[in-house]
């Protein structure tokens, strides 16, 4: 079923860019609900994977439109947040991302854990495709220099192979 | 970055792409071979492959349990294929043409050809207003009645027929059972007595003789008789029955038996005053003649005086004679109540008329259905092309806002979800 096919991908999609579980678990069930409501209007004229993820990027956005009062971004994670199961390198990356400009911190997110093309990526923004390939390079390369200047783990990795 | 040279191709962001996989085969063909051969764009592949796995080491929790599947009772997910409440074509236009029979069908039953034969039959009920049929008129009239009026006259213990009542006044006076009573007793009123009765008879075959025993049984007879079987329009029979006053009600109830009765009225007239004015102007013409007869026989007078005693009693016998015929037919007519027999046959004769067979009756009902059908089918061509406009009119204007509501009412079930 398609709802256990991408729960987990779309759970993860919003867990990444929301500062609780309850609100990534209530944006993934409004992705879902939205995708039924607009089924009638999916013309199968590209990858599911791509859809699934432009409407999940539209419910993060008009969520975060609702939540434009509050004080704590996306991804500024309180501590108390931190899950037994996060591991410390993903503490040091998600950091790093948070360092980044919006734009790119997005492109990459979608690139890295989506696993969306160019394309998509650039379907999804609703921005040229060469603004995606240039602006995910930029924010490769702020990410790259965040964790050397982070952790000595994300530099030896970065580094490693040396 | 750091060991990528800006004027290096392919550059930095051209192996990020590769190592995307973006690009087309050709480009990625150059690059391939190109990695091959180039150590620090090696070094630049390495260092952005494994920044890809430092990214990707930032790993969450999986999803809740709590996190459901919205509840979809009898739609599916897969291939996006959510099936709507949408009945089939077929079940459409099953449901459509069930609906337009039904719309047929009882469209047919009140405005169709059974609800206009029925009124067409209900017409043909209408009758002469003449209920005084006592006249010679009638009598002539009731000439294509010989066999029945005959058959009444013929027992002895009967009626006469009403030539006879013409011919023979006197013997029918004589026979009036409400005539006077005498000069001193108490005087019985004369009562003219009418009755109307319209039926619908299954075979008037069978009507017709029926009509014939009762009336005859009640020493009555048939003033006038008709029965008529126009193609294409229901058998009548329409009749004037005179039968004794006094054996009306048992008549009546013998006609009623024959079929279903839908008019049935009864009126009288009373003519006791009429009657006795008439006697006693009867009685002074009578006695006058009786005194000019003697006159004329006892007494000698000049011839001018005897012609005009003649004169005068011719006149007054003249009167006598109408007189008396008057009297004769109020007489009649109190003693014989006229009734109005109407019979229409239930359906359309289409075969020889008497009692059907089983086969016959086969033939006549695929016959009237074949006709009824036709009739169904042109009467509902004609009613679709005259409701039709108004019909698309009103689906138009009630369908729109009908489809509007519908849909917000889908999106609504779906936001419950």
């Amino acid at each position: 079923m398609l709802f256990e096919r991408y729960r987990g991908p779309v759970w993860q999609f919003f867990r990444r860019r929301t500062s609780s579980p309850d609100v990534a678990e209530e944006l993934a069930q409004d992705t879902f609900v939205a995708i039924l409501e607009g089924a009638g209007r999916y013309a199968r004229r590209g990858v599911f994977r791509s859809y699934l993820f432009g409407i999940a990027y539209n419910v993060l956005l008009a969520d975060r439109r609702k939540a434009v009062h509050r004080t704590t971004g996306p991804l500024d994670i309180e501590p108390i947040d931190l899950e037994p199961f996060d591991p410390d390198p993903g503490i040091w990356v998600r950091d790093a991302l948070a360092t980044l400009d919006e734009d790119g911190r997005e492109i990459l997110m979608l690139r890295e854990y989506e696993q969306l093309s160019y394309q998509e990526i650039a379907d999804v923004r609703g921005t040229p495709l060469n603004t995606v390939r240039t602006h995910l390079f930029r924010a490769r390369m702020a990410l790259k220099a965040a964790l050397e200047t982070r952790t000595p783990h994300a530099g030896r990795t970065t580094h490693g192979d040396r | 970055m750091a060991t990528a040279d800006d004027t290096h191709s392919p550059g930095p962001e051209e192996i990020m792409a590769y190592l995307d996989g973006e690009g087309t085969v050709a480009e990625r063909s150059v690059i391939e071979i190109h990695l091959t051969q180039c150590a620090s764009c090696q070094v630049v592949m390495s260092q952005q492959r494994r920044l890809s796995e430092d990214i990707r080491m930032w790993r969450t929790a999986p999803a809740p349990p709590s996190l459901h599947a919205p509840p979809l009772p009898h739609r599916r997910i897969a291939g996006m294929r959510i099936p709507r409440w949408r009945p089939s074509r077929l079940a459409t236009a099953a449901l459509a043409a069930a609906a337009a029979v039904v719309l047929v069908v009882e469209a047919n039953l009140w405005f169709g050809p059974a609800a206009y034969m029925a009124r067409q039959r209900v017409m043909t009920f209408e009758m002469p207003e003449s209920t005084e049929s006592g006249t010679a008129a009638d009598t002539a009239a009731a000439q294509p009645l010989g066999r029945l009026a005959g058959r009444v006259s013929g027992r002895p213990d009967q009626a006469p027929s009403p030539s006879a009542l013409v011919a023979a006044p006197e013997t029918l006076a004589a026979t009036v059972p409400q005539g006077p009573q005498g000069q001193n007793g108490a005087r019985k009123p004369a009562i003219v007595r009418t009755a109307t009765l319209r039926m619908v008879a299954k075979d008037l075959g069978a009507v017709r003789p029926a009509v014939d025993a009762i009336v005859a049984a009640a020493g009555g007879f048939a003033d006038y008789m008709t029965a008529n079987s126009e193609p294409g329009a229901p058998r009548t029979l329409h009749s004037t029955l005179r039968v004794p006053s006094d054996r009306l009600a048992q008549v009546l109830a013998g006609l009623r038996r024959l079929g279903q009765v839908v008019e049935d009225t009864q009126g009288s007239e009373d003519v006791t005053d009429q009657r006795v004015d008439l006697e006693a102007r009867l009685a002074n013409a009578r006695s006058t003649e009786s005194r000019l007869a003697d006159l004329l026989r006892n007494r000698t007078a000049r011839l001018s005086d005897v012609l005009e005693v003649e004169r005068e009693l011719a006149r007054v016998r003249l009167d006598i004679e109408r007189l008396d015929a008057e009297n004769t037919n109020i007489g009649r007519r109190v003693s014989y109540a006229t009734l109005i027999l109407s019979v229409v046959e239930e359906r359309k004769a289409g075969l020889a008329p008497g009692r059907l067979s089983l086969a016959s009756r086969f033939r006549v009902a695929a016959a009237d259905g074949m006709d009824l059908a036709m009739e169904s089918v042109f009467w509902a061509i004609l009613t679709a092309m005259r409701a039709g406009p108004s019909v698309i009119l009103w689906v138009i204007v009630f369908g729109a806002p009908a489809l509007i509501v519908r849909r917000a009412w889908r999106a609504r079930m779906r936001r419950s979800l």
